[in-house]
């Protein structure tokens, strides 16, 4: 069973293709806004540019052809609308002219399960901080449960959007990384509301601390803080789920220092950390394969309205049949 | 006399000590030194302030001693709700429910947020239910502070919950009563599914 999943909720527009068994290839091409956040419409014609090529060079490092494939799943949710579209529409097309079926997956559920797949983890809670999305997430009772979250935006954009007062280029986070390295301590508000966490405070304070601090300092300090905060966060969900495996996913899990602080953490409680390299962690293609698969051999069977696009699906909306 | 290691918590451990529980915030090696340091005084601070002042409001436990990182307190020989919550009879049940709705409208209505309010932050003793845990609590009398409490109920009901949570939710509502921060809850929430919007 050979499958081909493409992701386009957001910058990314990601191809894989993918059996049970090996990922076998995972190519994607990502908008970069020339200025500011990212732009809805850019980011669809950026997609909508590159998709033949991403497409293209997924089959052949897979060394296959469009005729091998047996299945195509894409993200249908959530995400920005005009770039799902794009997914969408590829998706759509790949599966009519090759008369074989289509899979609408969930993209935050997508990247939970190439985390177990990859790394071997069996219940986890999962830590998953991107861009637009910051979860906690559980299984139970047939559905991935959402335990913890932000209650404003998410720890991705956040970082941008201080990047971005701050004069540093998009995306944000690597420059940020490195400056922290050199950085100092300086008291920041730390705001965690029972088990979700909110930055628009943090955001306004540090943006009135950067006439009065050094950049390095603030950006040392904006990492200790925000980043202990998804920790404590990941903890009080360990403690109140009672499991024992603690899974990082999304783009900002690239971080060296949120790695460590996950690790030493786990390592307090006796929980066990998990973290899939880097291409798996960011938006890719090969999530979206993995849980097509998966979802496919469950025998889930859709309604015509599954197909459709949801830009805000939630985690817990889809029933889980696979596990 | 041996001190009983009773329960490992996210951010403290807690013994038993014959009638006493001493709640110990620990160490945090994950989070660097004048952080973990700052949080756990303020924590251990804000939790000893609402005790006192939930004291005279709700069942919690009385507050016999303090320093800078431990509390000691009244122990409760009684379970978490959260592990017993579904073995209650109907009648326990709907009981337990009014009762953590009149406890929220009693500390809202002195200003007192919670926090954290989720069903391992409450504990039963026979028919009395008492809140614990108050390390996140806050002092305001803002409507929006108060519905994102009840939010913070809702969302810990329905994750851990879910099979009851409904039943549960419309019970605890009632008897909390105050319309103005319910109808706040529902912009709260639709807040928080707005967000994905970029
Ligand atoms: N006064 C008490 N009497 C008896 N048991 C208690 C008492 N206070 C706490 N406990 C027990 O200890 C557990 C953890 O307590 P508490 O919630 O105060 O700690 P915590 O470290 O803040 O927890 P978490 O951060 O995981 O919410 C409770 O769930 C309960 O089992
Ligand atoms: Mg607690």
């Amino acid at each position: 069973m050979i499958c081909l999943g493409i992701e386009s909720t957001a910058h990314t527009f990601g191809v894989s293709v993918a059996t049970r068994e090996k990922i076998l290839s995972n190519v994607m091409d990502s908008y970069k806004p020339k200025k500011g956040g990212i732009h809805p419409r850019e980011a669809s014609e950026h997609h909508a540019r590159v998709c033949t090529d991403v497409i293209n060079e997924s089959l052949s490092k897979a060394g296959l052809s469009h005729k091998d494939l047996d299945l195509i799943a894409f993200s249908n949710a959530p995400g920005i609308g005009h770039t799902l579209g794009v997914g969408a529409v590829v998706a759509r097309t790949l599966s009519k002219t090759l008369n074989k079926p289509l899979i609408p997956v969930n993209h935050c559920i997508a990247h939970v399960e190439i985390g177990r797949k990859i790394t071997g983890c069996i219940d986890p809670v999962t830590l998953y901080v991107s861009g637009a999305n910051t979860q906690i997430i559980a299984y139970q009772g047939g559905y991935y449960r959402v335990f913890a979250e932000t209650l404003d935006m998410g720890a991705g954009n956040f970082i941008d959007s201080f990047a971005r007062y701050s004069g540093i280029p998009f995306p944000g986070g690597p420059v940020i990384e490195k400056l922290a390295e050199k950085g100092g301590y300086v008291e920041l508000p730390y705001s965690v509301k029972g088990m979700d966490v909110s930055f628009t405070g943090i955001l306004t304070n540090l943006r009135n601390k950067l006439r009065t601090h050094e950049l390095k300092d603030l950006c040392y300090s904006m990492q200790e803080h925000v980043f202990a905060m998804l920790v404590e966060v990941s903890e009080r969900a360990l403690a109140h789920c009672q499991k024992n495996e603690l899974l990082l996913a999304g783009g900002v899990a690239s971080n060296k220092r949120l790695r460590e602080m996950c690790k030493v953490m786990c390592k307090e409680r006796g929980a066990e950390f998990f973290v899939p390299k880097k291409e798996y962690c960011v938006d890719n293609g090969a999530m979206i394969a993995v849980l097509g698969l998966l979802m496919h051999d469950a025998g889930v069977k859709f309604k015509k309205s599954d197909y459709l696009i949801s830009q805000r699906q939630r985690t817990d909306e889809v029933m889980v049949l696979w596990r | 006399m041996a001190l009983e290691l009773i329960a490992h918590g996210a951010e403290s451990k807690l013994y038993r000590d014959g009638s006493k529980l001493i709640k110990h915030r620990i160490k945090k090696s994950y989070r660097i030194k004048r952080l973990d340091e700052r949080l756990r005084k303020y924590r251990n601070k804000r939790e000893v302030k609402a005790l006192r002042k939930a004291y005279n409001l709700i069942k919690v436990p009385k507050v016999l001693e303090v320093n800078d990182y431990k509390i000691i307190m009244d122990f409760i020989d009684g379970e978490v709700l959260r592990d017993v919550i579904s073995d209650l009879s109907n009648e326990e049940f709907n009981s337990v429910c009014k009762k953590i709705g009149l406890y929220v409208k009693a500390l809202h209505s002195k200003g007192l947020i919670h926090g954290d309010l989720t069903t391992s932050n409450m504990m039963l003793r026979g028919s009395e239910l008492f809140f614990i845990d108050f390390g996140l609590s806050e002092v305001s009398s803002k409507v929006e502070a108060k519905a994102v409490d009840l939010h913070v109920l809702k969302e810990a009901l329905n994750s851990k919950h879910y099979d009851i949570a409904e039943r549960a939710w419309r019970i605890i509502r009632n008897a909390y009563g105050i319309i103005e921060v319910l109808k706040r809850l529902k912009v709260v929430e639709s807040r928080g599914r707005k967000k994905l919007k970029i």
